[in-house]
């Protein structure tokens, strides 16, 4: 009963505004720390891979942005759904903002994957599974910018990239089963398994902390945005108009 | 100092890998940082234009 409660509040326009203002510094100092540690424990006191040497360090920024790639994905089709359903306005603006990060990381997985493949493999791209099913979802985000920037209306837009991010989703265990169900050049899971993770602990650990800063940026860069488009959509409203008028006295 | 640059001869595909991935990550910051100042001197101009300040609160 406390937790609906509360939701209705934080789902309110005006109130997620507040709350995403008063979070986003200790999110940002949080994010720089736990970058410094990923980063050290990465590539400075992880041991070199013993077939792999010290080009395996590329996992520690490819893995996470990969991660990111479909997990910003799903938050973006269950808010979807929810926007879809109930019209809750901060899903469809949660929707949106998600569209542009999603974007980043899976350009990045792709990116780092070249750059580890080629090394390793000998190519820097191969048609497979995989990569291939990575490349559209890359396509998949790029296509719901552009059809959220093609409205004029944006509840209207908001309505047909939920559709779009919903449909979309079907190729999320595709990506995720890829290496599974097609011969591949590409690695299976090493630590997303139900078995226990096939990596050592002192080349895990920096993983996991690069993996958590990673969410944190994405949840910074979706706190940003969401507020910038909360601005734009209530414009016209009461609490805007007191928080430009205490701006402007300041 | 040499062999931390050189990454056993894989210095070149990692400090890309690394660049790109904090270049993408601070050109998404300062996209949002400069969006976030637009719409806000664009609101501020819309309510000066709009309204006089003082009465909005006696409106209400």
């Amino acid at each position: 009963m406390m937790i609906t409660h509360y939701l209705h509040k934080i789902a309110s326009p005006a109130a997620f505004y507040l709350f995403c203002g008063r979070c986003l510094p200790w999110l940002i100092a949080l994010f720089f720390i736990v970058l410094a540690l990923g980063l050290y424990g990465g590539l400075v006191t992880a041991p070199a891979d013993y077939q792999q040497g010290d080009a395996f360090r590329i996992i520690y920024v490819h893995v996470p942005a990969a991660w990111m790639s479909l997990f910003i994905y799903l938050v973006m089709a269950i808010n979807a759904a929810v926007a879809l359903i109930w019209r809750i306005k901060i899903s469809e603006v949660i929707v949106v903002s998600s569209a542009y990060i999603g974007a980043s990381f899976t350009f990045l997985a792709l990116v780092t994957g070249s750059l580890w493949g080629k090394p390793m493999w000998g190519t820097w791209w191969t048609w497979d599974a995989r990569l291939t099913s990575e490349l559209v979802l890359l396509f998949l985000y790029f296509s719901i910018i552009a059809l959220y920037n093609a409205y004029e209306d944006k509840r209207v837009a908001s309505k047909a990239i939920s559709i779009l991010a919903l449909v979309g989703v079907i190729n999320i265990p595709i990506i995720h089963y890829s290496v599974v169900w097609w011969n591949t050049l590409h690695q299976g899971a090493t630590v997303t398994k139900l078995d226990k993770p096939s990596i050592h602990i002192d080349m895990l650990i920096p993983l996991l902390e690069m993996a958590f800063a990673f969410n944190l940026y994405y949840l910074i860069s979706l706190m940003q945005r969401a507020r910038n488009e909360i601005l734009k959509r209530e414009f016209n409203s009461l609490w805007v108009k007191k928080l430009c008028q205490e701006s402007s006295n300041e | 100092m040499n062999e931390f640059l050189t990454m056993g001869g894989y210095g070149f595909y990692i400090w890309t890998a690394y660049g790109v991935s904090f270049l993408v990550l601070a050109v998404d910051a300062l996209v949002n940082r400069l969006q976030q100042r637009k719409t806000l001197q664009n609101l501020a101009q819309f309510h000066q234009t709009q309204h006089n300040p003082t009465n909005i609160l006696d409106e209400h």
